[in-house]
C-alpha cells in the first residue's frame, strides 16, 4: 500500500515534469523558425517540416499527441541527426554514468573520512583547515578548477590529454572536477551529521557502559549520522549530472550534459525533452530508492507499535 | 591501616572542583567533597545548575567538556581522573553503571533493544555463543520485571514506554555487576506512577545485589523516604550533607529548607470551605474525539480515544486541575478548548459574559516558557507587540498596562528590558503568563506550566496562580502530572484516563480514600505522601515513613 503510493507519486512527478518540459520549450518560440530562416524558406517547405516534426494545431492538439506518442513509446527524432531521439540519448548514457558514478565514488570517499576526522576534531587546526579547503572547495566554479587541472596536467605537465574520451586518463580530470566540487560540500555535510551525533544522549551512555571508542563510533555514531547524509547524497548525484553539462563541454566528454548543451543550442526539442525525461526517471528513481532504504535503516518512521 | 570491606567507602570525593577551561576559567562545582559507603543510598539533590549532574558525570569521566579538575573521586578504589584509557574502560565496565534522565534518548533509536544488550553483554562474556548471550539478555530484562522480555529483544526503544525504557537502561547499567549504581534524574522524564514504580525497582535491586546507590535528583520529595544519606548542593558548593533522618527532621542551611518546604505535600484538610459556585465558565459537553494512525484505521474504526463523552465544568474564578498521566487526553482538551482542535462530536462552551453579550475571554500558557518566547526580541517588547496587535495604539497607555500587569504576576520592572536568555526559568514562566493576562482573559488554560522549572520557583508560580485567582477572579484550567501541584492550588479535580473523566470531584474530598482505583493509584504515587500522617507537626517538615529503610 506504502510503496504502491509512493510508485504513484513518482509517476505523477513524472507527467508534472513532461508537462513542465512542454511547455517551457514551447514558451521560448516557435521551433521551425528557430531552424530555419523563415525569410528564405518557402510557407510549404515550413508547413511540410510543421507536419513532420508535430508541430501544427493548437498548443493542446500538439500537448496530447506529444503526450500520447510518450505512451506509445515514440519519442520522436533528433532534428540533428534524423535519428531517434531515444537512441541519441541512450548512446551517451554510458559515457556520464562512468563520470557521475566515478565522482560519486570519490566524493564518498573523500567526503566521509575527512568529514569524520574534521567532527570528531572540531574546533581544532585540522578542522579549521578542512573546512577553509571546503569553502574554496565549493565556491569554485566547476569550469575554473577544469580549466586549472588542465593547465597544469596537459599545459604544463603533459601527464594527461585534455580532451575526449577512451582510456582512465581522459577520466581523470572530469571526474576529479566534479568529485573534489561536490566532495568539499558533501564533507560538510558529513561534519555536521557526525557533530550532531557526537554529543546524542546515547553516545554518552554507550561510553558510560565501557563500549570501546571503535565500537561506539561504528555502533551508534554511523548508524545515526548515515540518515541525513541518506538524504542529501541523491541530491549531490543529480546536481553532478547538472554539473555534468559544464564540465563535459569543457573536457569534450561526449556525454548527456554536453548534449543537452548541444540540444539547446541547435533547438532540438525531441532529444531536449529526452535526456530532461531521462534525468528526471532517474532522479525519481533515485529518491524513491532512498525513500525505502532509510525507512529500513530508521525505523522510527515506519509508525507500527508492538506492544 | 585496617578496615573491614563494608567500611570503606565505595566512592570518596575530595574537595573536588570542575571548571570550564578558559582564560578566567568559570568554576562550575568547587569544593565539593563527600563518601557513599557500601550499600548506602546516597541522594544528591539541588536545584538545575547546582553542579550535581556535573559531579555525576565527572565520575564517569563523561563530561561534554574538557575541564579543569581539582581534587581527586575515588571510586572502588580508583582515582578516576588519573585512570589511562585502558583503565578507565575497565573501570566503567566493572564498577559502575549509569542510568540517565531521558531513558528514550539514552538508547540508540535506531537499533533494538537486544542488539544494544547484546553488544554490552559480549563485554561481559566474549566467548558465549549466541544462545547463551540471549538467554543472559532476557534474564537482565526480567530481572528489572520488563513483562515478555524474550520479546522484547526485536523491539527499538521508540516502541516501548518511558517506563520500560528506563528499565532497560537500568538493567544494561547492572549488566556488568557493578558495585555503584549512579542514576540521573532518572524519573524526571517519567509520569508520577511510573515514578513511583522506578524508584521502587531501584530499592528492590539494591537489596537484592546490594548495590550502593547515588541518585541525582531535584525532587527531594522522592527521595526523602527512600535515601539513606542526603546532600545538597546549590550553585556548585555543598550546602548541607549528612543521615536522611537527621536532614529530614531538622535541615539546617536557608537553602535545604526552602527546598524541603517547596517539596513538601500539603494534603488538603477536609474542612476547607466549599467555594460558593459561581457561573460556568467553560463547559466542555459530552464531547468525543478520536485520533486515527492512518486513514485505513479510520475505515476500520481503530483509533486512539483522546476524548470519550468528556463532560466538566470550569467556573468564574476556580482552579481545575485536569489530571492523568500522559496520553490520557489532557492536552487534546486544552487544545480543543483553545479552538486548535475540533471535536468529533459533543460541544464545547465558553459562556457570555452577564452585563455584555460577549464571549469570555480565554488564553493559554504552555509548558515551556522559553520555546513560547521570542529569544531575541526583550520582553517589553514583546509584551508592547501583543497589545499594539489588539488595537492599543497609544505607546504611554500600552506601558501604563504592561507595568500593572507586570507586578500582577509578581515580577519587577527591570526583567522588561531584558532577553528571555537572561531571565530564569520562573521569571520566563511569570512573562508567558503576564502575557496572556494583557488582554484581561476571564480563563487561563495553563498546560503544564510548572513541569519545566525548578521546584523552588514552582512555588512561586503557584502563588501567581493563586493571586490571579483571588485577585482577578480569573478561572484557570491547569493541566498537570503532578498531585502536589493540585492539592496546593486546585478547587475541583477533573482526572482523566483514556480519554474518559474517572473523577470529578473538589479537592478537599479527593484524598478521603473512597476512590476510583486509578486515582487511587495516582494518590499512592505521590513522593512523600507520608507527610500525610507529620502534616499535623508545627515545623511543617515531616518524617520519612518507613525508619527501616534508613537505618539500612
Amino acid at each position: 500500500m506504502q510503496l504502491f503510493l509512493r510508485i504513484l507519486r513518482a509517476v505523477i512527478s513524472l507527467w508534472l515534469i513532461v508537462t513542465l518540459v512542454f511547455v517551457a520549450l514551447r514558451a521560448t518560440g516557435d521551433p521551425i523558425t528557430a531552424i530555419f530562416d523563415p525569410d528564405n524558406t518557402s510557407q510549404a517547405a515550413l508547413d511540410s517540416y510543421r507536419e513532420q516534426w508535430g508541430y501544427t494545431g493548437t498548443v493542446f492538439d500538439q500537448y496530447l499527441a506529444y503526450v500520447v506518442s510518450l505512451l506509445r513509446g515514440d519519442f520522436g527524432y533528433s532534428t540533428m541527426s534524423s535519428r531517434p531521439a531515444l537512441d541519441v540519448v541512450l548512446e551517451r548514457l554510458p559515457a556520464t554514468m562512468q563520470l557521475v558514478g566515478l565522482s560519486a565514488v570519490l566524493m564518498i570517499a573523500i567526503g566521509l573520512p575527512v568529514g569524520t576526522i574534521a567532527a570528531m576534531r572540531a574546533g581544532g587546526p585540522l578542522d579549521r583547515f578542512v573546512m577553509s579547503f571546503s569553502t574554496i572547495g565549493f565556491a569554485l566554479p566547476n569550469f575554473v578548477l577544469a580549466l586549472g587541472l588542465i593547465l597544469l596536467f596537459s599545459v604544463s605537465l603533459h601527464l594527461l590529454p585534455s580532451n575526449g574520451i577512451g582510456s582512465w586518463q581522459h577520466l581523470v580530470m572530469p571526474v576529479l572536477t566534479i568529485g573534489l566540487s561536490k566532495a568539499a560540500i558533501f564533507t560538510r555535510f558529513v561534519r555536521s551529521a557526525i557533530l550532531d551525533t557526537l554529543g546524542l544522549q546515547c553516545v554518552v551512555s554507550a561510553r558510560a557502559r565501557g563500549l570501546t571508542e571503535w565500537q561506539i563510533f561504528w555502533r551508534h555514531i554511523i548508524t545515526n549520522a548515515v540518515l541525513p547524509l541518506v538524504t542529501i547524497t541523491p541530491l549531490l548525484v543529480g546536481a553532478m549530472v547538472a554539473a555534468g553539462a559544464v564540465v563535459e563541454s569543457v573536457f569534450g566528454w561526449p556525454g548527456v550534459g554536453r548534449l543537452i548543451v548541444d540540444a539547446v543550442s541547435q533547438r532540438d526539442l525531441a532529444v531536449l525533452q529526452m535526456v530532461i525525461m531521462l534525468i528526471a526517471v532517474v532522479m525519481i528513481t533515485t529518491n524513491l530508492i532512498v525513500d525505502l532504504a532509510y525507512a529500513k535503516l530508521d525505523p522510527r518512521t515506519s509508525a507500527a507499535m508492538a506492544h | 591501616m585496617l578496615h573491614s570491606p563494608s567500611d570503606d567507602p565505595v566512592v570518596k570525593v575530595e574537595n573536588l572542583g570542575i571548571a570550564i577551561a578558559a582564560s578566567t576559567p568559570t568554576e562550575l562545582v568547587k569544593d565539593v567533597s563527600f563518601e557513599i559507603r557500601r550499600g548506602d543510598y546516597f541522594a544528591l539533590v539541588g536545584e538545575s545548575g547546582s553542579g550535581k549532574s556535573l559531579t555525576c558525570h565527572a565520575m564517569m569521566k563523561l563530561l561534554p567538556f574538557t575541564p579543569l579538575i581539582q581534587g581527586r573521586i575515588i571510586i572502588d578504589g580508583q582515582d578516576v581522573w588519573s585512570l589511562d584509557k585502558r583503565q578507565l574502560l575497565a573501570y566503567r565496565r566493572k564498577s559502575v553503571g549509569m542510568v540517565f534522565q531521558d531513558p528514550l534518548a539514552a538508547l540508540n533509536p535506531v537499533r533494538t533493544i537486544g542488539s544494544q544488550i547484546l553488544e554490552t553483554l559480549r563485554i561481559y562474556y566474549p566467548h558465549a555463543d549466541a544462545d547463551e548471550l540471549r538467554n543472559r539478555a532476557i534474564d537482565a530484562l526480567r530481572g528489572v520485571h520488563i513483562p515478555e522480555p524474550g520479546s522484547r529483544l526485536g523491539v527499538y526503544p521508540h516502541q516501548l514506554s518511558g517506563g520500560l525504557n528506563q528499565r532497560v537502561m537500568i538493567a544494561l547499567a547492572l549488566l556488568g555487576e557493578p558495585k555503584l549504581l549512579i542514576a540521573d534524574e532518572p524519573t524526571t522524564a517519567l509520569d508520577m506512577s511510573v515514578q513511583a514504580e522506578v524508584l521502587d525497582l531501584i530499592d528492590e535491586l539494591r537489596r537484592k545485589n546490594n548495590l550502593t546507590v547515588l541518585l541525582v535528583t531535584h525532587d527531594l520529595g522522592i527521595v526523602r523516604d527512600r535515601a539513606t544519606h542526603i546532600a545538597v548542593l546549590q550553585n556548585g558548593r555543598m550546602v548541607e550533607q549528612g543521615r536522611a533522618a537527621e536532614i529530614v527532621s531538622a535541615p539546617k542551611a536557608a537553602y535545604s529548607k526552602e527546598l524541603f518546604e517547596a517539596a513538601s505535600v500539603e494534603w488538603p484538610g477536609r474542612d476547607t470551605p466549599e467555594r460558593k459556585r459561581a457561573p460556568a465558565c467553560l463547559t466542555f459537553d459530552n464531547v468525543n474525539k478520536t485520533y486515527f494512525g492512518s486513514k485505513r484505521d479510520r475505515q476500520m474504526g481503530v483509533g486512539i480515544p483522546a476524548a470519550k463523552s468528556l463532560s466538566f465544568e470550569v467556573r468564574r474564578g476556580e482552579i481545575v486541575a485536569l489530571i492523568g498521566e500522559s496520553g490520557s487526553g489532557k492536552t487534546t482538551a486544552a487544545k480543543m478548548a483553545m479552538g486548535l482542535e475540533k471535536p468529533d462530536s459533543g460541544s464545547i462552551i465558553i459562556h457570555q459574559s452577564k452585563d455584555i453579550n460577549t464571549p469570555l475571554k480565554v488564553q493559554m500558557v504552555f509548558q515551556h516558557p522559553r520555546d513560547s518566547l521570542d529569544p531575541l526580541m526583550r520582553v517589553e517588547d514583546q509584551l508592547h507587540e501583543v497589545l499594539m496587535v489588539h488595537g492599543w495604539r497609544d505607546k504611554a497607555k500600552r506601558q501604563d498596562h504592561i507595568l500593572k500587569t507586570i507586578a500582577d504576576v509578581g515580577l519587577l520592572r527591570h526583567v522588561l528590558t531584558r532577553r528571555p536568555t537572561f531571565l530564569s526559568g520562573g521569571e520566563a514562566q511569570r512573562v508567558v503568563i503576564a502575557r496572556a493576562l494583557l488582554l484581561e482573559p476571564d480563563m487561563l488554560i495553563a498546560d503544564e506550566p510548572l513541569s519545566a522549572v525548578d521546584v523552588r520557583i514552582q512555588k512561586h508560580i503557584l502563588e501567581c496562580l493563586q493571586r490571579l485567582r483571588d485577585r482577578l477572579g480569573i478561572a484557570i484550567l491547569l493541566i498537570t502530572h503532578d498531585l502536589r501541584v493540585v492539592f496546593e492550588i486546585a478547587d475541583q479535580v477533573v482526572v482523566l484516563r483514556h480519554g474518559r473523566v474517572v473523577e470529578d470531584v473538589p479537592v478537599s474530598k479527593f484524598t478521603d480514600g473512597a476512590r476510583d482505583a486509578y486515582t487511587q493509584m495516582l494518590i499512592d504515587a505521590v513522593p512523600g505522601k507520608s507527610s500525610r500522617a507529620a502534616s499535623v507537626l508545627s515545623s511543617g517538615f515531616s518524617l520519612p515513613g518507613s525508619p527501616a529503610l534508613i537505618a539500612g
